[in-house]
């Protein structure tokens, strides 16, 4: 994308953020649950510090002085367990919605909440962390915990679903609406990428980044030379002398930036007015989290390991549902976003010079149709071929011919009826030209086993590879809990998109437009 | 009968054969231009003729288009089912054809030839199939052959292994993340579950010319294939023309056109440029093209240019349109698949990039590019490719539990490049 | 040895390797932050060596079919069939020298697999990809430095055994690797490597005296770096990434940029074309320029600024 390319030159000379969005396209809740943490290197299910809630002046600090003792973790993960709980109860609130079905002749009532919950980490890192946590807890011998791991397991779900804003990252949040001029992998980095956004006084983005790299990380991968020099010590005091005053010091020094850095990432997209279909996009979410919840209620819900068969095929489709219906959604929103397919010669601007609404061709089967005639006049020449098709809303039409300045089209639906003829744009109007029609919607179409060709005679049984009991636990305690392989994985097994889910952002007509 | 003649001809017998025996399922590999649609058309031939249904199951309208035209041309009574919005492309028999978007409206026909989209819709209550064929299985995805798989008792899947995979937009790492890998081939993922499956390979090209297959071969396939053409069997008569590119590829049915060597955005005005002349020029000039069965001019149908990006075949096409040339089909590799021209002028994935991308190093897309001629193809490309390939890490995720591909992008691109060393024509 | 995969288009990259420079000393040099292991990885890392060790023969057996009791030491290429460890050994590929603590190989009395042990982990059947690639590149070094020492290099099968740590525990788990793909591009890179290295890095690789502080970081600039994506992860990261920063170099701003902006080098450069304020000279600036100048219209009209 050459505006991508052209933003990020921009960034560089002026050492500093440029914006690549002018609204908010991910849904903002107004009472976010933050969480950050840190956690043993290489060992996600030895949690140190974590920090979460969703006040951002009285964070909860949970410190773990032992992180490989099963119960220090278990007590620490079980008050997270708690207020997790607490949390979510918020959304428990339901409203009926109305629906057609049956080709529009019957109604059906759902129950959706009215509002969900929205999970909101520093970095990709810890949301993949989200998901390890969610899992090591469904692995535990206690319906609290098991229950939290089931509700992370679900909001981990979300993650890599396109538009939707269960679980949001600081730095994808801002990489989605901000562009800055250094390397895209940098951008992972949620200290840089606000040195990047907003300098403090007096000091420009590349020394702003440099001092933010130089600060403790946002965990929880681990930082070495931290490790070494302030988690060891601390670690070992609380341990041998049940001092935890220095590991809460240490903690509250590691989580402390990400903290801020997280409320401050959502403060400045808060600043932005959100897309318009940002709320059609939540309500989507809305409606997942309902049916999570009647999972949890049912003591339905289960995960496994990993999607496979049929579900595998359906997240396939949702994802590319999803992925199209994003893109298309926010250029339509956002004339920052628009400007990309400007760029690239996909969309044109200009003002309409000249119409022709009479304009008729012979049709194939020898009658005479209503084909209305646009001119519009461009800032710069349209250099696609005569028959590229493009809309203005519901109107599609294709190109007829374009010169240096000017495109004539030839108006194909929308508007080819005399009725409709009022719908073309007037003479002097402002006009972008899309490569994006009405959102189509796909059923997924699938059927509800697979097929003899797609599957073998038997599945292989799982390998019996049953020997967690090799645990880096230092805990003389009981061994808790045996795995349950049912509910170790990382993926809800139910369908991830129950009826109405896609509906939600996928239907057939769109009545904001 | 020749050598290769004989060969194919065993090919398909054993491919009767298999088809006719007990296994489920039949996996036939066809190189480019190996008789593939020769092939389904004669199997149908044979099984209408012992009182079979027949149902095809094909990737896109053209193919499914095409494939009735033949079959009835054949004297098949065949059905074509059909989207809403689909009209019978000109030259659509009289007779012998019925057309209609359900099966009901298809009643008498011998042969039903339909999209694996439109196959999708057909319920397996309204009617099981004892076989099914499905045309072009390395072009179509694992997800397609889930939809209609349930149709059909034993299956034949035949198609070209060096095409491009099944595109998706889906994000890859989000896919692999959370489910096994669903976007396999429909042969791929077939082959996967009955490993058993005999894989029948068809060992001659009859597109490609003898100096022109073993490049193909060598490069993107690993079971070898040879042309069916003699060496002096085909020939581009050039007439007036003087591009010393045309007048090299069509001597030795390839020239890698370079221009100088830049760093340059992937619309490359002087690469569209270039490959407009090269059109301009095939197409004013009186050429001809010839093979055993006669010679005959060159027709603006029998060239195509092939590009990578939408945005290059919408630059290309624009600047066809100003030279006033009309007919010359320009499309990018994804598109062009399954497809046969005369001559060939085709964009190089790598041309004028500063750093190769996974995605312009897949084998697919330059094997499609590159073979889809029957006499001549012209590589047209800036210079420092080689140092692109030289420069290009190994970075690439690597997902455990998976094997690498049988044929790996970076390498069939170096191979590719060295073989066409020897082809190498300056710019002017 | 890693540059050759990592980075083989970065000539400076390939003169850390080729002058054997210790990244210790060019930590040091260039001011970077030290690198390192966290104390609870290294620990991780040796339990789980420890653990694992001990299961091999069994992962061996079950996964590659070889039938082995236990490890057995060797001091050169082993021969016959079993599990052999063998510590330290003086590897090369190419003039490169390769020396791994110990090579642990898998043998069927044809085939030789390498066994690697690493501490990432495997959850639910799913890897790191970037970690697995990054082994994968390990192992093709060591795939082609084996093969270089063997009578017949064919019998170094590139086909590995990957041990890692399942889930949360500590349980070894074992899957085949094969780094085919990686061993075929490395053969290429090192076949094409040019080690034209200026003259102070030179004497140090012939075995001189290894230099330090200015004068290695002095030495190391006279070679052509090529910045972009993957420059994080290499140990001459925080110095090259000042010199573009003081440039105003395009790939500072990462491989999509230097990627469209070509033989502009500098961001100001192809801010000037994007604006007009700059004549393009020939054929691939005017193309750079056209490209630029209607992503900077288009982003005007976007932010309702004249750019």
């Amino acid at each position: 994308m050459s505006l991508d390319v052209y933003q990020r030159l921009l960034a560089l000379s002026r050492a500093r953020a440029v914006p690549a969005a002018s609204r908010a396209h991910r849904h903002l809740s107004p009472r976010p649950w933050v969480l950050s943490g840190y956690h043993l290197a290489g060992e996600p299910s030895a949690p140190v510090a974590i920090r979460y809630g969703s006040f951002r002046d009285s964070p909860k600090l949970l410190t773990i002085a032992e992180p490989r003792d099963r119960k220090q973790r278990f007590t620490a993960l079980g008050a997270l367990a708690r207020d997790l709980a607490t949390y979510l109860s918020r959304y428990t609130v339901t409203e009926p919605v109305v629906r057609a079905t049956g080709n529009g002749r019957e109604l059906d009532v759902n129950h959706c909440c009215v509002d969900a919950p929205q999970l909101v980490v520093p970095n990709e890192a810890t949301a993949h962390w989200v998901g390890l946590l969610g899992q090591y807890l469904r692995t535990l011998d206690d319906p609290v915990l098991q229950q939290a791991g089931a509700h992370l397991g679900w909001i981990a779900s979300r993650r890599h679903l396109p538009g939707s804003s269960v679980l949001l990252t600081a730095t994808d949040l801002l990489t989605t609406h901000w562009r800055t001029g250094q390397l895209p992998t940098e951008d992972g980095h949620l200290g840089r990428l606000l040195a990047w956004i907003e300098p403090p006084a007096g000091s420009d983005a590349w020394q702003a980044a440099r001092d933010a790299e130089a600060r403790p990380p946002a965990g929880p991968a681990s930082d070495p030379a931290w490790d070494q020099v302030v988690l060891r010590p601390a670690l070992e005091r609380a341990k041998e002398q049940g001092d935890v005053r220095r590991l809460k010091i240490a903690a509250t020094e590691v989580l402390d930036g990400a903290w801020r850095d997280t409320w401050a990432a959502l403060d400045l997209v808060r600043l932005l007015p959100p897309g318009e279909h940002v709320a059609r996009r939540w309500e989507s979410d809305r409606w997942s989290w309902t049916r999570h919840r009647e999972r949890v209620l049912a003591g339905t819900v289960s995960f496994t390991t990993r999607l496979a068969d049929v579900p595998a095929y359906r997240y396939l489709h949702e994802l590319e549902t999803r992925t199209t219906a994003l893109d298309r959604q926010m250029a339509l929103d956002d004339p920052l976003v628009m400007a990309r397919y400007l760029a690239t010669g996909e969309a044109v601007a200009g003002v309409v010079v000249k119409r022709d609404p009479e304009h008729t061709i012979t049709n194939a089967g020898g009658r005479s149709v209503l084909r209305p005639l646009l001119w519009v006049r461009t800032n710069a020449a349209f250099d696609r071929p005569a028959g590229t098709e493009l809309w203005l809303g519901k109107l599609g039409m294709t190109v007829r011919a374009a010169t240096d300045d000017t495109v004539e089209l030839m108006v194909v639906s929308g508007a080819v009826t005399r009725p409709k003829l009022n719908l073309l744009p007037e003479t002097d109007t402002e006009v972008v030209l899309a490569p994006f029609g009405p959102q189509q919607h796909f059923p997924d179409n699938l059927p509800d086993e697979l097929p003899w060709p797609t599957r073998g005679h038997r599945r292989p049984a799982a390998e019996p590879e049953q020997d967690d009991e090799l645990d880096t636990d230092v805990a003389a305690g009981p061994p808790t809990a045996t795995p349950q392989p049912r509910l170790s994985g990382a993926v809800p097994a139910a369908r991830t998109a129950p009826d109405g889910e896609i509906d939600a952002v996928a239907s057939g007509t769109e009545a904001a437009e | 009968m020749s050598t290769a003649g004989a060969r194919h001809g065993a090919a398909i017998e054993e491919v009767w054969d298999r088809v006719r025996g007990t296994d489920r399922a039949v996996v036939v590999d066809s190189p480019p231009g190996a008789g593939k649609s020769t092939l389904v058309r004669e199997l149908t031939r044979r099984l209408v003729a012992a009182g079979e249904h027949v149902p095809i199951v094909v990737q896109t309208n053209d193919q499914a288009d095409d494939l009735v035209i033949a079959l009835a041309g054949a004297g098949l009574n065949t059905g074509r089912l059909h989207g809403q919005e689909w009209t019978p492309p000109r030259g659509w028999p009289r007779t012998k054809v019925r057309t209609g978007t359900k099966l009901g409206e298809l009643g008498g026909s011998d042969v039903i030839v339909g999209t694996a989209a439109k196959w999708a819709y057909v319920k397996a209550d309204e009617r099981v199939w004892p076989l099914g064929i499905i045309d072009e299985a390395y072009q179509m995805s694992a997800a397609a052959l889930v939809r209609v798989g349930h149709l059909f008792d034993r299956l034949l899947l035949v198609g070209d292994p060096g095409q491009l995979a099944p595109f998706t937009v889906a994000d890859e790492h989000s896919v692999r993340s959370m489910a096994t890998w669903p976007l396999d081939t429909a042969a791929g993922t077939l082959l996967r579950h009955h490993p058993q499956t005999p894989v029948v390979p068809l060992p001659v090209s009859w597109r490609l010319a003898p100096h022109t297959a073993p490049v193909i071969s060598d490069a993107f396939y690993t079971r070898a294939f040879t042309a069916g053409a003699a060496p002096q069997d085909r020939r581009l008569e050039l007439g007036s023309l003087t591009h010393p590119a045309l007048a090299h590829a069509a001597d030795h049915g390839w020239a890698l056109l370079e221009l100088p060597e830049a760093h340059v955005p992937r619309t490359d005005p002087a690469l569209v440029a270039t490959l407009a002349e090269l059109v301009h020029q095939l197409v004013t000039a009186e050429a001809s093209t010839v093979d055993p069965s006669g010679a005959r001019p060159l027709s603006h149908a029998d060239v195509a240019v092939g590009v990578v990006h939408r945005d290059q075949k919408a630059h290309v096409e624009a600047a066809l349109q100003r030279r006033g040339v009309t007919g010359v089909t320009v499309d990018t590799a994804n598109r062009l698949q399954g497809r046969q021209y005369e001559v060939v002028l085709a964009w190089h994935p790598l041309s004028g990039r500063r750093d190769a991308s996974a995605f312009h190093l897949e084998a697919g897309r330059l094997c499609v590019l590159a073979s889809r001629h029957r006499q001549a193809c012209v590589v047209v490309t800036r210079g420092g490719v080689e140092e692109q390939l030289h420069a290009y890490p190994a970075a690439e995720p690597v997902w455990l539990g998976t094997d690498p591909p049988q044929v790996d992008g970076w390498e069939a691109n170096r191979a590719f490049l060295e073989r066409l060393a020897a082809h190498r024509v300056p710019h002017r | 040895m890693a540059g050759l995969l990592d980075a083989p288009g970065c000539r400076r990259r390939l003169a850390l390797d080729a002058a054997r420079v210790d990244l210790g000393v060019l930590a040091e040099a260039i001011g970077a932050p030290p690198s390192g292991q966290s104390p609870y990885a290294r620990e991780r890392d040796g339990t789980f060596a420890h653990l694992a060790t001990a299961r091999l023969p069994e992962l061996v057996t079950r996964h590659l079919g070889i039938e082995c009791t236990a490890a057995v030491e060797t001091e050169a290429l082993p021969s016959g069939p079993g599990l052999w460890v063998w510590r330290e050994p003086r590897l090369r590929l190419g003039d490169l020298p390769v020396t791994p603590d110990q090579v642990v190989l898998a043998s069927d009395g044809t085939l030789l697999h390498p066994v690697e042990i690493r501490s990432y982990a495997v959850v639910d059947g799913h890897a790191d990809p970037a970690k697995v690639a990054g082994t994968a590149r390990e192992v093709a070094v060591i795939v082609g430095a084996l093969r270089q020492a063997a009578p017949v290099p064919e019998r170094i099968s590139s086909r590995a055994l990957l041990v890692l740590p399942r889930n949360f525990g500590l349980a070894p788990v074992a899957t085949t690797l094969d780094v085919a793909p990686q061993v075929r591009r490395l053969g290429w890179a090192l076949a094409r490597l040019r080690t034209d290295l200026p003259d102070r890095l030179r004497r140090q690789a012939d075995g001189g005296p290894a230099l330090q502080g200015d004068a290695l970081v002095g030495a190391l600039a006279e070679v052509e770096a090529r910045f972009g994506d993957g420059c994080p992860s290499c140990p001459m990261y925080t110095h090259c990434r000042t010199g573009a920063e003081q440039d105003g170099s395009v790939a500072r701003a990462g491989a999509a940029a230097a990627n469209l902006c070509g033989p502009v080098g500098l961001a100001a450069h192809a801010l000037a074309l994007a604006h007009g304020e700059r004549t393009p000279q020939g054929e691939s600036e005017q193309a750079i320029a056209a490209e630029l100048a209607r992503a900077a219209q288009a982003y005007g009209w976007a932010t309702g600024s004249v750019p």
